[in-house]
């Protein structure tokens, strides 16, 4: 939502609302669009009705121009404090241990101000001894006009826990929710205060971390590294797909995407987990999800192979008569190129040149320029999104427009 | 002189460029700018060595070797904060700025008097000249028939931006 408003005013003080893939669901909402009671994650097609009687503006997701913008941010903050983990797309932790801490909570303000006059994206600051405890702050912090919420007080903190619903802290979803609602622990400081070595006996031992952190015992250290322990490739198709031919031309496109961020980060992969489902939102018997699990010998990120054992996957696990919505690849147990153990029955395949010259082309002339033939030419079970903004960071005949007058 | 070891090894921000970096037995004042150039990519070149670097007498050259010259350098102080916009009419022929021309648009810069700025009036981004006044600035518009505009607290009338540079194409 900021992104898109940063280029657009014109969708300020306006019920603008954000996509997902293939225009689905609802992802953003503008603060007028929540008053509308326009629910997150909620399909399109079960509000059409008010979209339709509050003009509600409607945005395809962009995430070229969002990650672009991200990365701003991202890099703005850097100037600020060296010490960053990149959490998310949006949220980032910094490590201020080394600084002045009486003026920590001057410094966050002058930061948010920077980065909104710097970037045009408004971010807001939690400050607290620990991660956990510097979510909650920063939960409060979106709620208030300075955008800044200081939670390193001991004094401060009793008083701001003990109001501070279980369901809103950083690890605990709606099951574990319930489940601390029936044993009577509402608020943030009943969990404290609650034996801790029952919370590891009925829970796990992360919900007794999450106690500690919320006492300010800090127990997650600062993440710096930004290798991803999966991958992930998948997205929903334009229209439903029944065509083997067409799910295998998808499940190509993907891994290849895949495996274009495996060797980014300069991983190989063991396991792939193919899958494929039907919408989720058909009747029971039209409902058909599954997925195969393929397990690699030799750790490889060489994309035949990765395509040649994807698409039997898909093969394999394909009944045809269903109307397929959705299907993906993920590459699990990833390790760093330097480890190779070859098996003694594994032929020592020819050095793989050809990935690194098609990443070469990629790279220099664009994504995409040229891609193996299984992905198919014509593609038309692609998502389309309708209402896509202009990509004004990344692609020069979409800039902004500035009138002069 | 045995130097005391100072402690903790650290690394302090001292004003908004400056980092004080303490080690065991040192400390010195590192300018965060230039730390800042080095790791901005793309467009940044490392320097190249004139020969091929074999044993024996290296060539004098080589100590002067410096980076070529990177249009994102000259033009772009401030990456984060930089972004390009495309000009559209011809009121600003007489600044240099003509129909369909890129600038070049620094956020973090202070708007002064005289600098052409991108302004955000009505939710339309616009090409004015500002003004400093006593209550905020004006927006001056070069063709005769628009009125100068005030800027509003309201999120009306904004600054978006500096523009630094016209990229314009002969």
């Amino acid at each position: 939502m900021s992104c898109e408003r940063v280029f657009n005013p014109t969708l300020e003080k306006k019920p603008v609302i954000v996509l997902s893939n293939n225009d689905g669901c609802v992802v953003s909402r503008s603060n007028e669009a929540k008053a509308l009671k326009i629910p997150m994650g909620v399909p399109l097609f079960q509000i059409q009705d008010i979209v339709k009687k509050y003009k509600v503006q409607l945005l395809s997701s962009n995430y070229a121009l969002y990650s672009h913008m991200s990365y701003r941010v991202m890099q703005s903050i850097t100037t600020f404090c060296p010490e960053i983990e990149i959490y998310s797309i949006d949220e980032s932790f910094l490590d201020f241990s080394m600084f002045n801490q009486a003026e920590l909570f001057n410094y966050a303000v002058n930061i948010r101000q920077k980065i909104i006059q710097w970037t045009g994206i408004p971010v807001c600051i939690g400050l607290a001894p620990t991660k956990t405890l510097a979510k909650a702050a920063n939960f409060i912090a979106k709620k208030i006009t300075t955008g800044v919420f200081d939670l390193r007080d001991v004094i401060v903190r009793e008083e701001i826990l003990k109001k501070f619903p279980v369901g809103e802290i950083w690890g605990i979803g709606r099951r574990i929710e319930s489940k601390l609602l029936a044993l009577n622990i509402i608020t943030a400081w009943d969990l404290i205060e609650y034996p801790r070595h029952q919370l590891r006996k009925i829970f796990n031992v992360n919900l007794e971390r999450t106690a500690l952190e919320l006492q300010g015992v800090s127990c997650l250290p600062l993440e710096k590294s930004c290798i991803k322990k999966r991958i992930q490739s998948s997205r929903s198709f334009g229209r439903p797909v029944t065509q083997l031919s067409e799910l295998r031309e998808a499940i190509s496109m993907y891994t290849n995407i895949a495996s274009e961020k495996l060797r980014k980060q300069k991983s190989l992969v063991s396991t792939i987990l193919v899958y494929l489902t039907t919408s989720r939102f058909k009747p029971i018997q039209e409902y058909y999800a599954n997925q195969e699990i393929i397990r690699l010998i030799v750790p490889t990120n060489d994309t035949r192979m990765l395509l040649h054992k994807a698409v039997v996957a898909i093969e394999k696990i394909f009944r045809p008569g269903y109307d397929y919505a959705k299907c993906g690849v993920m590459l699990l147990d990833l390790m760093p190129e330097t480890i190779i153990q070859e098996s003694l029955f594994d032929m020592a395949s020819s050095k793989n040149k050809i990935d690194g010259l098609m990443d070469t082309i990629n790279a220099k002339f664009g994504k995409k320029t040229i891609l193996f033939g299984g992905e198919g030419f014509h593609k038309p079970w692609l998502a389309r999104s309708n209402t896509l903004s202009p990509r004004y960071t990344t692609n020069w005949s979409e800039l902004v427009i500035a009138k002069v007058y | 002189m045995q130097k005391q070891p100072l402690n903790p090894p650290c690394l302090m921000p001292i004003t908004g460029n400056q980092l004080l970096y303490r080690s065991k037995y040192d400390q010195i004042y590192i300018d965060v700018t230039k730390v800042k150039r080095l790791l901005y990519k793309p467009g940044q070149t490392l320097p190249f060595y004139g020969s091929s670097v074999k044993a024996g007498f290296p060539s004098p050259a080589e100590d002067y070797a410096e980076d070529a010259l990177d249009l994102n350098q000259y033009l772009i102080k401030h990456p984060a904060a930089t972004f390009f916009v495309r000009a559209s009419g011809n009121s600003m022929i007489g600044a240099g700025i003509f129909d369909k021309d890129l600038l070049i648009v620094d956020r973090s810069l202070e708007p002064v008097s005289g600098k052409v700025v991108i302004a955000a009036i009505n939710g339309e981004l616009t090409v004015k000249r500002f003004q400093k006044t006593s209550n905020g600035g004006l927006l001056i518009s070069e063709n005769a028939d628009y009125p100068p505009i005030r800027l509003s607290k309201s999120d009306r009338v904004h600054i978006w931006g500096v523009v630094t540079n016209v990229i314009h194409n002969i």
